[in-house]
């Protein structure tokens, strides 16, 4: 600890060479902690949300093909399942088709909906009002936000997989886990659409998630030999689906944050051993006075670290403020929206800056305590 | 006078470790830029490649892709009979309907994704010169047969020459693997369309291709199917169709030009530092070469000029480095679709210069400031050294 002054006087000598090698360091903590923030995204966290105490049933084919409404009560019937809820995937295209204005519109059945999906928090009122109107609609708080929507607002989405404008009442504004969807009422276009009675998935709710894996089989083995056999699987499962088509993303951002990390840990070190050389000098002089070369190793190398935290401090903290407070995750894709940066990103982030100091002062400091007097003495620098 | 440009190479050489620290941080920030820049490029040069300029496709009003479309069998009826499509040597009408469905397959790697089933007839091969047999049968497969292409047979299990594929409810066999040239077929599976609409209880097609007699008619024969009211289909050339879809590589060159920036602000920074240093250790240096006359003005063009050398050098490594990645084969979902499109990196030389302009931007910003310092400092004091 006596120490500590020294190595701040340090950290401080050179103090535009510090602030670069800081700025450095926090720039690329700052994607490091955005890519991590992304995977986090596709992996968002079931528990939350009750997923596990969930199933989705759907085609064994494709998301694009659809099961016969009667399917449901069948599956109601099942031993464990307490509730479903027909899902329809809508589509439609708000205002324009744009990332900026995407987001998940599900038509559904207005009653069973808020059985399979308890974590839906809405008053009894706007609930009551959304149930009762054919052509209302309910949206999450984010979409309300982001739009600028306000109750009794009409929300037009057109779809282009089937000729149909919906024009919808807002009626209520949901909490909960997960607000950027826009659910609204299954009558509505199927009505529209000739009541062709085509279910796009099922949202199953079990009594506890030990019976999901006989559930899931109970239910395919039911429609294995008919015309639409399905496949269900777990809330969890489901999700990562999507992910997984969009192909090997995680190798890619794994890929990119290891070169990062090595990038910044060969700027760190080419300033570390600039200022180590410069200070041979000096070195060779606290030698003489008879400190060990382990403490100057020490010294150096807690320089280092120190400057890389900093760094890390600045990258961590700027991510934080710029994603969540300024809120600029929102302007993301859809698949992004839900981008935070978690205990576990900042974690990582200190921790990867702590390594990159250890790393790019390892070398200079080694060079700079192995020094011999006499050369460091003699040395110009 | 400028001063000569060996001092600046040989200053770099003395500083060897210096150099190539340096060298290596802005090399691999070009090559990251140029690796995910290949990828995006790669996926809209397939899409780009895809498309005969004398063909349209014929879609629903208001649909986007092949998958939201549905064109009735009445009217592929009359689609045939519009004047201004091409003939083959038998005299029938150039217009193939097609289905369009996606399935999930599974991939080699495990994971599940979608493919894209096309239903074609005979005339599907003649709209698309393109296609060329590889393996096993051609055109000629029957009823109960399918063909993949090179890529969904190297990328998925159970789609080899031979295997059998579950599609809806119907199993082919798979009797010919088929190369598209690098175009957006590459990422499909061929069958009859009577299978497939079979398989998929399809009673009509997604879309209808036809082809013009020449490319200087087909706008007119675009205008006569639209005008014809009791279609109510859209028609657009299949270059434009498949041009839209290249939004697709819209989020890789986002993430490629976001990493690029921030890394080459971090990589900036370092640089500044290593020039911050050139210009420290050579106080003395500058002082004489002020002495003997150099203006302020030698001074801060030949450190800019060391630093953008610097750079550039980073630049060459760093497109050496990626070079690799040029030519592998991947895929990702094309979400105007929903289905994968398989496509292979691609390094361009634009790409490359892209690049080595980056690495010069890279040099010259971090360059400036240090030399600037170098280039306001009073001879004296330079002298004295430090």
């Amino acid at each position: 600890m006596k120490f500590l002054r020294l190595i701040i006087k340090n950290v401080g000598r050179n103090k535009r060479r510090t602030v670069l090698t800081v700025l450095s360091v926090s720039v690329s903590v700052f994607l490091l902690a955005t890519m991590q923030a992304v995977l986090a995204s596709f992996e968002a966290n079931p528990e939350s949300t009750g997923g596990e105490y969930r199933l989705v049933v759907r085609r064994n084919t494709t998301l694009a093909d659809a099961m016969p409404e009667a399917y449901g009560p069948k599956i109601l019937q099942v031993p464990g399942v307490v509730a479903i809820s027909p899902a329809n995937w809508f589509g439609g295209v708000y205002k324009e088709d744009k990332p900026f204005y995407t987001f998940a519109q599900f038509y559904v059945d207005p009653k069973t909906i808020f059985d399979v999906h308890p974590e839906i928090q809405i008053s009894p009122q706007e609930k009551a009002a959304f149930q009762q109107e054919r052509t209302a609609a309910i949206a999450g708080k984010k979409l309300f936000d982001k739009y600028g929507w306000k109750l009794g607002d009409v929300v037009e989405v057109k779809t282009p997989y089937f000729d149909l404008n919906a024009r919808l009442n807002l009626r209520g504004m949901y909490t909960g886990p997960q607000e950027d969807t826009l659910f609204f009422h299954r009558a509505f276009v199927e009505e529209a659409l000739g009541r062709p009675g085509l279910v796009g998935t099922f949202r199953v709710r079990l009594d506890s998630p030990d019976s999901a894996p006989r559930v899931m089989e109970e239910v395919d083995r039911m429609f294995f030999n008919s015309t639409a056999p399905t496949k269900t699987e777990t809330e969890a499962a489901f999700g990562a689906m999507f992910i997984s088509m969009l192909g090997n993303v995680k190798g890619l951002i794994a890929g990119v944050g290891l070169v990062v990390v090595f990038t910044i840990t060969l700027i760190g070190a080419n300033t570390m051993a600039m200022s180590a050389r410069e200070r041979f000098t000096e070195v060779a002089v606290m030698k003489a006075l008879g400190f060990r070369p382990g403490v100057v190793w020490a010294l150096i190398l807690s320089e280092s670290v120190l400057i890389a935290l900093l760094g890390g401090v600045v990258g961590v903290v700027g991510a934080k403020v710029i994603y969540q407070f300024i809120g600029l995750g929102d302007m993301m894709p859809l698949f992004l929206q839900n981008m935070k940066i978690t205990a576990g990103t900042i974690a990582l982030g200190m921790g990867l800056s702590a390594l990159i100091g250890f790393v790019s002062g390892g070398i200079p400091a080694w060079t700079a305590a192995r020094i011999r007097i006499v050369d460091g003495l003699r040395r110009v620098a | 006078m400028a001063i000569p440009l060996k001092y600046n190479l040989r200053n770099l050489i003395v500083r060897r470790v210096n150099t190539l620290m340096t060298i290596g941080t802005i090399g691999l920030v070009v090559g990251v830029f140029v690796a995910l820049m290949s990828l995006a490029n790669g996926l809209t040069i397939a899409l780009r490649a895809t498309g005969a300029p004398e063909n349209l496709i014929i879609l629903r009003q208001g649909s986007q892709t092949e998958m939201q479309s549905g064109v009735s069998k009445e009217a592929f009826q009359i689609i045939q009979n519009i004047p201004g499509i091409a003939r083959d040597q038998q005299g029938k009408p150039m217009a193939s309907a097609e289905i369009a469905v996606i399935v999930n397959l599974p991939r080699k790697t495990g994971e599940a994704t979608n493919v894209t089933v096309r239903g074609v007839s005979e005339t599907g091969f003649a709209l698309r010169p393109q296609i060329k047999l590889v393996e096993g049968k051609g055109r000629m497969f029957q009823s109960g047969e399918a063909i993949v292409s090179q890529k969904v047979a190297e990328r998925f299990s159970g789609a080899g020459l031979g295997d059998s594929l579950q599609l809806g409810r119907r199993t082919l066999t798979v009797v010919g693997i088929f190369d598209a040239g690098g175009t957006a077929f590459d990422s499909e599976i061929w069958a009859h369309v009577n299978d497939v609409a079979d398989a998929f209880d399809r009673g009509g097609y997604s879309s209808v291709m036809v082809r013009a007699e020449n490319a200087a008619t087909r706008d007119q024969l675009a205008a006569r199917i639209e005008a014809e009211q009791r279609l109510k289909l859209q028609p657009r050339s299949e270059i434009k169709y498949y041009e839209e879809q290249t939004s697709a590589s819209e989020p890789i060159r986002g993430l490629g030009i976001f990493v690029a920036i921030i890394m080459g602000i971090g990589a900036c920074f370092g640089g500044m530092n290593t020039m911050y240093a050139a210009v420290a250790y050579r106080t003395r240096e500058i002082g004489t070469l002020r002495a003997l006359g150099f203006s302020k003005l030698s001074i801060l063009t030949s450190f800019v000029i060391e630093s953008m050398i610097l750079a550039l050098i980073g630049g060459v490594v760093g497109c050496l480095l990626a070079l690799p990645v040029n030519g592998i084969a991947t895929g990702t979902m094309n979400f105007r679709t929903f289905s994968e499109l398989a496509f292979s990196f691609r390094i361009t030389p634009d790409l490359l210069i892209s690049a080595l302009i980056f690495s010069l931007v890279l040099g010259l910003v971090g360059g400036l400031l240090p030399s600037r310092l170098a280039a306001r400092m009073p001879i004296t004091k330079a002298l004295r050294g430090f």
